[in-house]
């Protein structure tokens, strides 16, 4: 980062995921470049690199046109690149980032996805193992409650409002509850 | 032209059709999941379908941006996915064909998922093995960041992802769908009587048009993968992977495929135009229509 970056930055910080309103991008982890140069009439153009969460997820057009209004009222060019490698994971949100998560009654990610070991050659977990939810969510360690903090959860569903989440319900205080999925590449290590 | 340059070239041709072929086929499969969304079994499987239905329509997209890029012709991701004809389009009749239940729905995400988690798993071997990982960080080395159509400067040089790119995107996505698939196959076959029933003529019914794709592969044809990956491998490892999971479903595939495929030529082909009709209406009616 150079200095003239500094307040590009600042002004990312400002901007949201819009489906996790309380989630700044910057620590989501999706941008992962800023670079700032002017020409020789000293117009200034900024180039933001960012790095998409899920292949499908909408709610990155929305990041890109919200980067350029907002950088657009105070630089002449903007451009918003899009970068695919290294992918993105969950390990690239912030520590600031995890705890806004859980402070808006998200869990955040905490271990790593296990990759279906089946598909691989190995066994998937037994029958019987299944959460009391209506899909076959398995017994997975569940991640603690962001409300009443109980390490109890059941999983409802594996997939959720987003793309990046999944549904649990606390079996302490019943309080159901989203999951950032923890994301990352198969056979990566936490 | 050369003897260099003309191979150059089929190769470039190869790729370029194996590229909008998986493109297709992830297309046709996507929108065949996301027709579940308002008749899944449950509500959480309606969540399942749309999200990932959605993660496959966006590796699909990618895939496009990719094709556009290399075409030699001027086209763009839109016009690749919807313009062009039911003759044009190249995607595997496994998913083309409509789910008949739900587990049809889930075995198919089985079959289908294997092979694009296989196949993504050998590009992304292929391209580590060429160059190291870049830093996760703001490396400009990286051959991957280029700008996509997703530029917001319409005067910058558009380039599509690399494919490399795409796949590593797309590696932990399609692992998640097929934990899914997996325990869900699991759960059907040592379910009831009606869903081991069912689980196994849905196996019956889908292995055969997974054996066509397999097979396609396994004679090195472009739009079942040769050009992108060595096919015959991409073959063999969906073939023990498929096998592993289903054996842990206790499901056995049928020893040789059904002499006749249940419907010919003809018959795919109305079936085909039946899904683009529907894929392809808003994009047809109203040409360019941005929003």
């Amino acid at each position: 980062m150079n200095a003239d970056a500094t307040p590009v930055w600042e002004a990312l910080a400002g901007i949201c995921d819009p489906e996790i309103p309380a989630l700044p991008i910057t620590d989501l982890g999706i941008v992962r470049d800023v670079d700032v140069a002017s020409d020789a009439q000293g117009r200034v153009e900024v180039t933001v690199t960012i790095t998409p969460t899920y292949s499908g997820c909408p709610a990155m057009d929305v990041i890109e046109q919200a980067i350029g209004d907002t950088l657009g009222r105070s630089y002449d060019r903007v451009r918003v690149v899009t970068r695919l490698t290294p992918a993105w994971t969950t390990d690239w949100i912030s520590e600031r980032g995890l705890e806004l998560l859980h402070g808006s009654g998200i869990a955040p990610p905490r271990e790593p996805v296990e990759v279906p070991e089946a598909v691989a050659g190995a066994s998937f977990r037994p029958l019987g193992t299944f959460g009391a939810g209506a899909g076959p969510a398995a017994a997975l360690p569940g991640p603690a409650c962001p409300h009443c903090g109980a390490a109890d959860a059941e999983q409802l569903s594996a997939f959720g409002s987003t793309a990046c989440k999944s549904l649990w319900r606390c079996r302490s205080c019943r309080e159901p509850f989203d999951h950032f999925k923890p994301h990352r590449a198969p056979g990566a290590r936490e | 032209m050369s003897l260099r340059a003309a191979s150059a070239a089929a190769s470039h041709g190869s790729r370029a059709v194996a590229v909008l072929a998986l493109a297709d086929t992830m297309l046709l499969h996507a929108q065949r999941i996301s027709e579940w969304v308002g008749r899944a079994p449950m509500l959480e499987e309606e969540m399942a379908s749309a999200n990932i239905a959605l993660d496959i329509l966006g590796q699909a997209s990618r895939l496009y941006e990719h094709a556009a890029a290399i075409s030699e012709e001027s086209t763009s991701p839109d016009e690749l996915a919807y313009g062009r004809d039911v003759d044009a389009v190249r995607a595997a009749w496994l998913a083309v064909d409509a789910d008949r239940d739900f587990a049809e729905l889930m075995i198919r995400l089985l079959l289908l998922g294997t092979w694009y988690a296989t196949l993504w798993d050998l590009v992304d071997a292929e391209a580590s093995a060429q160059a190291p990982p870049v830093d996760a960080g703001t490396g400009t080395s990286d051959p991957a960041a280029a700008p996509d159509a997703g530029a917001l400067d319409p005067t910058a040089r558009r380039r599509g992802p690399s494919l490399a790119g795409i796949a590593s995107k797309a590696r932990p996505e399609v692992a998640y769908h097929l934990r899914h698939a997996g325990m869900w196959v699991e759960r059907l076959a040592g379910g009831t009587d009606e869903s081991r029933a069912r689980s196994e003529a849905a196996l019956a019914r889908l292995w055969p048009m997974a054996l066509e794709l397999v097979d396609a592969a396994r004679s090195g044809q472009a739009d079942a993968g040769a050009g992108l990956v060595d096919a015959a491998m991409l073959a063999d490892q969906w073939q023990q992977r498929v096998l592993a999971a289903l054996d842990t479903a206790g499901l056995v595939p049928p020893l040789a495929p059904a002499g006749t495929p249940e419907m010919d030529a003809a018959a795919r082909r109305a079936t085909l135009a039946e899904v683009l009709a529907e894929l392809q209406h808003v994009a047809r009616e109203h040409p360019g229509a941005t929003w």
